[in-house]
């Protein structure tokens, strides 16, 4: 195929100030087989307004970190063992239980990948909007469910005076999703994280709900941090991109030029491993290999064994997480052989 | 016991062009017994609805549609794990519930299944060999017990793995390579039709090329005939020859890949593939309507054509009379559909940017 | 850590690259190896074990334990009777003035027995009694569950006093059967839980859609992956028979005079416990220590083999 120009990329947003900031993440499991390291230094930073998306498949740790952040995670077997958890400056990391239990929910709000789990089957999803307003707000039973029909209504949930006190089992899993993104606006976070808000539901259904949080996302100008493994949904929101493999940050960038041009061999290699529609007859080429065991993880760079371009260093050094291009592009990319993979450009 | 030979006793003599296999008016209802549905007329889930199918050798066909439509209950009638309320089954000419015991277990020798989930579709406490080896076992007159090891260890080949993984158990194989022994066990008796409900749904983004191209090679060299049943449809136009699209138990539009992609006419197949979401954030913005609300409930399907409460194009005819899937006035593949849409493609967009022009 | 992968078996394929990379724990390791080596790592494990290994020593070769601890000779005395413990004899003296040693050890054996005996029967009935009701359902599931509550709805030692006062005259064989007869439907109704959840199994759909007979979907697939839990409930279960044995003995409807048990041991003792506590003490004692090695033992296993806490 002989290659294109590379088209002339859109300039990235201006970013608002720092809201979130993780550096230096570190999260282990104690387990009878051994310790698995699920997260090996995380970094990001997410700006008011922003759309971050945490790129990664299983066993990316991309989960464990979001549950870092909201301080869900089970402790023992967890362990953060290092790094820092900043919002607004403020070290979540080091609050107490309780002070951090403030922290989310008001200030920081996840939507989950599995609505029907996270609902509480015998209480009407009026109920539980409303108990949000209740505990944080102190309102009483009558204001605290106006609320919850005014929340419904703005996450287009159809008839929300009536379907407020329906019970979760009588909603489709995208009306489901509906309720959750709508607990998780109910006070005004700063930051919502998302963790792969679509992935049980169908494409139809996944493009209402993206589009939703986009528009949510327009009105209110919260931080999004998308948790996902889907390379369609991160290209239809995403501002920046964080791409995680083996609890660690391989590549970060914005949007349009990871797409136009991956800088390190793992992105390259998701890129050209999904079938695509805009693209028929184009035959894939897989990653070889499977996603790494984090309780012995390869060393070096946790890639080479599954890397074309892998040479003896690749084995023995860990790459660093290094600006690549130009320094107004804000792109970065762990691999000793960056030039080259950018070289070959991002199409096959 | 039957023998490995074909039945003599063939009611069907082969014709010279007859498909592996051939689904004619088949429906699967489940009769409800009351529950929170309104009902209106008869009191079941109808699933499946009439659905007629045709494949034949060597071509794959990819059946789409999103969860509730009924392609699963199909699959597992299809593969005689349930009796169909209505229609027939064929492979090879001879209808699958009309067999006697016996002759259904000679039938299965030639087709077989590839299951959506490696974790659970593998017994835990079996070795990797055992597994692939159990149709064999099954089927003991395929091959003498001594030769089965080396059998074995041919199909592990011919799937990417390595023999000596026999030994192991599944919970030390990764999810790409569970199902790889999957796909073995369903290649043991070689079979001339596999159906492969969802095969890589379940497994993560870069193993799935893996298992996509796997499954591509070994059609090809083995000329199997194979059923696809996927929701997504890039999964299913790289793989597949003929798309079949489903919505609430019926089929709504089928064609050749490139009729169905390139110019689909029923206005679902076109809300579905503009809700896929693109890898390349250059083409946000370019965004089409997208479907309202949900898919209604089977047990209670609307009127006419079952998709008109979500079409944007829906008129007065639509809500009286069914529409039969037909080639129409001005298309070329069956559509069921009173008001095809014009064969105005979307913009074609350039093969080497991916971008619309 | 991880050795460079090996190269994968290439051939003549045209296939793509294989993942041979395996997970590192390189023997194959089934979950029954793996819930071996998480028990191997429990002290009380093994405190359990060696109780019960003591215990079934005593119950094989009751002379060994009498020679080596005692200065026995098989005789009793009458003018010893209700004797403590003295040097020489560790237990004192019983009743009828014999060493108390040697008749507590002796006693192990049908109690043990009886344990192993009645839950290996109970195990049985409940095993093929469940795989048939959960397998196939229907009518079959509905006769068999039926029988099932009737079973369960009887009390395990009021009913087995009630059945043995009728027949008094009674071994330990009878007693075992009256037992059995008593303790199969907790077993059945968890047996018959676990294969209704794993006969719905994907791998069990695949070997039926391959054409696989009904006898081999239940011995080859679902019998091993349903039989853990039940087998478990077992071990629990025969603390709970060794226990109810000795009640049934000391309410003098079990094992009569003259055979040794430590359920007639506790009866006898109980007239005289004030003033000679030692022949409620040691009995006591050894039924308690195996009753607790047993149930301590089956929670072990049950925990190794419970997929949520790996």
């Amino acid at each position: 195929m002989p290659a294109a120009p590379p088209p002339p990329l859109p300039e990235p947003p201006r970013p608002g100030p720092p809201l979130l900031e993780v550096d230096d993440l570190h999260v282990e499991f104690r387990t009878p087989r051994g310790t698995v390291r699920a997260v090996n230094g995380l970094g990001y930073t997410l700006h008011a307004g922003q759309t971050l998306a945490l790129l990664g498949e299983s066993g990316s740790g991309k989960s464990v970190a979001a549950l870092a952040v909201m301080g869900l995670l089970p402790t023992p077997p967890a362990r953060i063992t290092r790094g820092a958890v900043r919002l607004h400056g403020r070290d979540l990391l080091r609050l107490s239980d309780a002070e951090h239990r403030k922290v989310r929910g008001t200030r920081i709000a996840m939507v989950f990948q599995d609505a029907l789990s996270a609902l509480n089957p015998v209480l009407t999803v009026g109920h539980q909007i409303g108990e949000l307003f209740r505990v944080h707000r102190g309102l009483g039973r009558r204001q605290a469910r106006a609320r919850a029909v005014e929340l419904m209504d703005r996450v287009r949930i159809p008839a929300a005076a009536r379907r407020v006190d329906d019970y979760p089992h009588q909603f489709s899993g995208g009306m489901r999703q509906r309720v959750m993104i709508a607990m998780a606006l109910a006070l005004d976070p700063e930051v919502v994280i998302a963790d792969e808000p679509t992935t049980a539901l169908d494409v139809t259904v996944q493009a209402q709900i993206m589009r939703l949080l986009a528009e949510l996302q327009q009105e209110t100008g919260t931080g999004l941090l998308l948790i996902t493994h889907d390379l369609g949904v991160v290209a239809s929101v995403a501002d920046r991109i964080t791409v995680m493999y083996a609890g660690r940050v391989v590549e970060e960038s914005d949007a349009p030029r990871l797409y136009a041009a991956p800088a390190h061999p793992y992105t390259r290699g998701l890129l050209e491993s999904v079938p695509r529609l805009d693209r028929p007859g184009r035959r894939l080429v897989p990653v070889p290999g499977s996603p790494p065991d984090l309780a012995h993880l390869p060393t070096g760079c946790a890639f080479h064994p599954r890397c074309a371009a892998a040479r003896a260093r690749c084995a023995d050094e860990r790459p660093a997480l290094l600006p690549v291009g130009a320094a107004a592009e804000e792109r970065s990319s762990a691999c000793h052989f960056t030039d080259e993979v950018t070289a070959r450009g991002g199409r096959p | 016991m039957s023998t490995g030979a074909p039945d003599p006793t063939d009611p069907n003599p082969p014709e010279p062009d007859r498909p592996v296999l051939r689904v004619r008016g088949l429906a699967k209802h489940y009769p409800t017994g009351g529950g929170p549905f309104r009902r209106r007329g008869t009191g079941a889930v109808r699933a499946v609805d009439g659905v007629d199918l045709e494949l034949h050798r060597g071509e794959t066909l990819g059946l789409v549609g999103e969860s509730g439509c009924g392609k699963s209950t199909l699959a597992s009638v299809l593969m005689g794990a349930e009796r169909p309320s209505a229609g027939t089954v064929e492979v090879d000419g001879q209808d699958l519930f009309a067999l006697d015991r016996r002759q259904l277990r000679a039938v299965r020798r030639r087709m077989q299944m590839v299951l959506q989930d490696p974790y659970s579709s593998l017994d835990p406490r079996m070795t990797i060999g055992r597994i692939v080896a159990e149709p064999l076992a099954i089927h003991p007159e395929v091959l003498p017990r001594e030769r089965r090891p080396a059998k074995v260890a041919e199909l592990l080949r011919l799937v990417g793995l390595d023999p000596a993984h026999a030994d192991r158990y599944p919970h030390q194989l990764s999810g790409g390579q569970r199902q790889r022994v999957g796909i073995a066990r369903a290649l043991a008796l070689g079979p001339e039709l596999l159906l492969c409900d969802e095969p890589v749904s379940a497994l993560d983004v870069s193993v799935q090329a893996q298992v996509l191209n796997l499954l591509a090679d070994l059609r090809e060299r083995l000329g199997l005939a194979c059923l696809f049943i996927a929701h997504d449809l890039a999964v299913v136009q790289y793989l597949c020859d003929r798309i079949a699209v489903m919505y609430l138990g019926r089929i709504v539009e089928t064609g050749t890949r490139e009729q169905v992609y390139g110019s689909p006419y029923h206005p679902y197949t076109r809300a579905l593939l503009a809700a896929v979401p693109v890898p390349d954030p250059t083409l946000r913005g370019a965004q089409v309507a997208l479907l309202e609300g949900d898919l209604p409930s089977p047990a209670d399907p609307p009127s006419g054509c079952r998709f008109r409460t979500r079409c944007p194009q829906a008129q007065q005819r639509c809500a009286q009379e069914e529409p039969a899937l037909t080639v129409r006035p001005g298309t070329d593949h069956p559509t069921a559909c009173h008001f095809p849409l014009p064969a105005q493609v979307p913009p074609p967009r350039d093969p080497a940017t991916g971008k619309a022009p | 850590m991880t050795s460079p992968h090996p190269p994968g078996p290439t051939g003549d394929l045209l296939l793509p690259a294989a993942d041979t990379d395996a997970p590192p724990q390189a023997p194959p390791a089934s979950l029954s190896r793996d819930a071996w080596q998480q028990l191997r790592a429990r002290p009380v494990v093994w405190a359990c074990l060696a109780v019960i290994a003591l215990i079934g020593l005593t119950a094989a070769a009751p002379g060994l334990f009498t020679a080596l601890f005692t200065d026995d000779d098989g005789r009793c005395e009458l003018a010893r009777s209700k004797l403590g413990p003295t040097t020489g004899h560790p237990f004192g003296y019983d009743l009828q003035g014999c060493d108390y040693l040697a008749q507590v050890v002796r006693g192990s054996r049908p109690s043990l027995l009886a344990g192993v005996a009645v839950t290996a029967g109970a195990l049985l009935v409940s095993v093929v009694l469940g795989l048939l009701a959960g397998f196939y359902g229907g009518w079959v599931d509905s006769l068999l569950s039926r029988a099932t509550e009737v079973a369960f709805g009887l009390p395990f030692v009021l009913g087995a006093t009630v059945i043995l006062v009728a027949f008094p005259r009674h071994g330990l064989g009878a007693m075992t059967l009256v037992l059995v007869a008593l303790g199969w439907s907790t077993m059945t109704r968890v047996m018959r839980s676990q294969v209704i959840a794993v006969k719905d199994a994907d791998y069990v759909r695949a070997a039926r859609m391959t054409g696989a007979r009904p006898s081999r979907l239940m011995l080859r697939h679902v019998l091993p992956n349903a039989v853990t839990p039940v087998v478990v409930v077992a071990m629990l279960n025969v603390g709970n028979v060794i226990s109810g044995e000795a009640t049934l003995d000391f309410l003098g409807v079990g094992l009569q005079y003259p055979a040794v048990s430590w359920g007639l041991q506790l009866n006898t003792a109980q007239s005289y416990f004030l003033d000679h506590p030692h022949l409620l003490a040691f009995p006591a004692l050894f039924l308690s220590a195996t009753v607790l090695s047993f149930i301590l033992l089956g929670d072990a296993v049950r925990d190794a083999y419970d997929p949520k806490l790996r």
